[in-house]
């Protein structure tokens, strides 16, 4: 792990501090996140062009 | 939810011979609390979980275990090349294993979608085991004290399409949580606490979906990476952090069932399978 890294690990304060500092400290607000990051714009195209695979 | 169970190559035979439904799928797990999990992100996404049970005959372990010398194997071999980020990043392996169970599956049930998920406990870079008894899980919690402990997990979906081919999506994300100093009488106040078949169904022995795992993980915050396939960036992992505080919400994610991806994963599962217009 990066010195960096470790060290905004192990200074976080209190969790109520924490969410301003990046760290995701309501589950709702988690689950919102994940949805956002794991959805994609889905067409047929779009997969077939994500997984490589040639439209004839 | 309606679940049809299949328990074996007869049930497998008819199933291929029921009118086809583009929205079943199998999920190749024998573990309960992940198929409860599942069926539940199923029916989000209107999707069937048709059978949820692994092949008749095979022992789920005993593949994970073959599948896991296999990649030791090919790691070592590799050694001698330039890395990538497969080689060193723990959430490939879960990823594999998860993708070696579909394929098995798939050897049964040839046109249906296959499901399948596994996780990868780490610590100090060996791979965990699920103990056997409370005795082995008390003493696997006993070590894990003051140390780091990384989940990779993978996901997997083996589908027909409707344009013929077979596809195979896959995703993979990695935790790492630093669990606090404790003394063994804690550990053995915890497995207290606890409900045994769910330490012993864990990979580390720590039910971390239970409020009293919070007590023996430390204030820093679970770091979340996502695997980005697909995405521009290639497979740069992306990073997010969660307060420890809710660790006990996210037990879908630490039974390698995480349910966003999984309802994302059934989504284009339903459109590779839909009929072309």
């Amino acid at each position: 792990m990066e010195k960096k890294e470790k060290n905004f690990l192990e200074e976080q304060g209190p969790c109520e501090k924490r969410e301003s500092k990046g760290v995701i400290v309501d589950s709702l607000r988690f689950r919102e996140i994940m949805k956002q990051f794991w959805h994609r714009e889905l067409s047929l195209k779009s997969v077939k062009e994500e997984l490589g695979i040639r439209e004839r | 939810m309606e679940v049809l169970r299949i328990t074996g190559e007869k049930e497998a035979k008819q199933s291929s011979l029921l009118p086809e439904n583009k929205n079943r799928f199998i999920f190749a797990s024998q573990n309960k609390t992940k198929q409860e999990l599942i069926a539940r992100a199923a029916e989000n996404q209107k999707m069937v979980l048709q059978g949820a049970l692994f092949l008749p005959g095979q022992e789920e372990e005993k593949l994970e275990h073959q599948i896991i010398k296999r990649l030791i194997r090919e790691g070592e071999r590799k050694k001698s090349q330039i890395p990538t980020i497969r080689d060193f990043h723990p959430a490939f392996y879960a990823i594999d294993i998860a993708e070696a169970k579909a394929l098995k599956m798939a050897e049964t049930y040839k046109n249906e979608a296959i499901f399948s998920s596994d996780i990868v406990v780490l610590c100090d870079n060996k791979v965990l085991e699920k103990p056997e008894d409370q005795d082995q899980a008390l003493k696997i919690l006993r070590d894990l004290s003051g140390r780091e402990v990384k989940v990779a997990l993978g996901m997997t979906v083996l589908t027909p399409t409707s344009f013929g081919q077979k596809v195979l999506l896959k995703e993979g994300a990695y935790l790492t949580i630093k669990l606090r100093d404790f003394s063994e009488s804690e550990a053995e106040q915890y497995f207290r606490g606890v409900k045994k078949e769910n330490c012993l169904n864990v990979v580390g022995a720590l039910d971390y979906a239970n409020p009293l795992s919070r007590d023996l993980v430390s204030d820093r915050p679970i770091k979340l990476e996502v695997l980005e396939f697909g995405r521009k960036g290639g497979e740069a992992p992306k990073e997010v952090f969660i307060s420890p505080d809710i660790l006990s919400q996210l037990k879908d994610y630490f039974m390698g069932v995480p349910s966003e991806l999984t309802q994302e994963m059934l989504k284009r599962v339903k459109l590779l399978r839909k009929p072309n217009k």
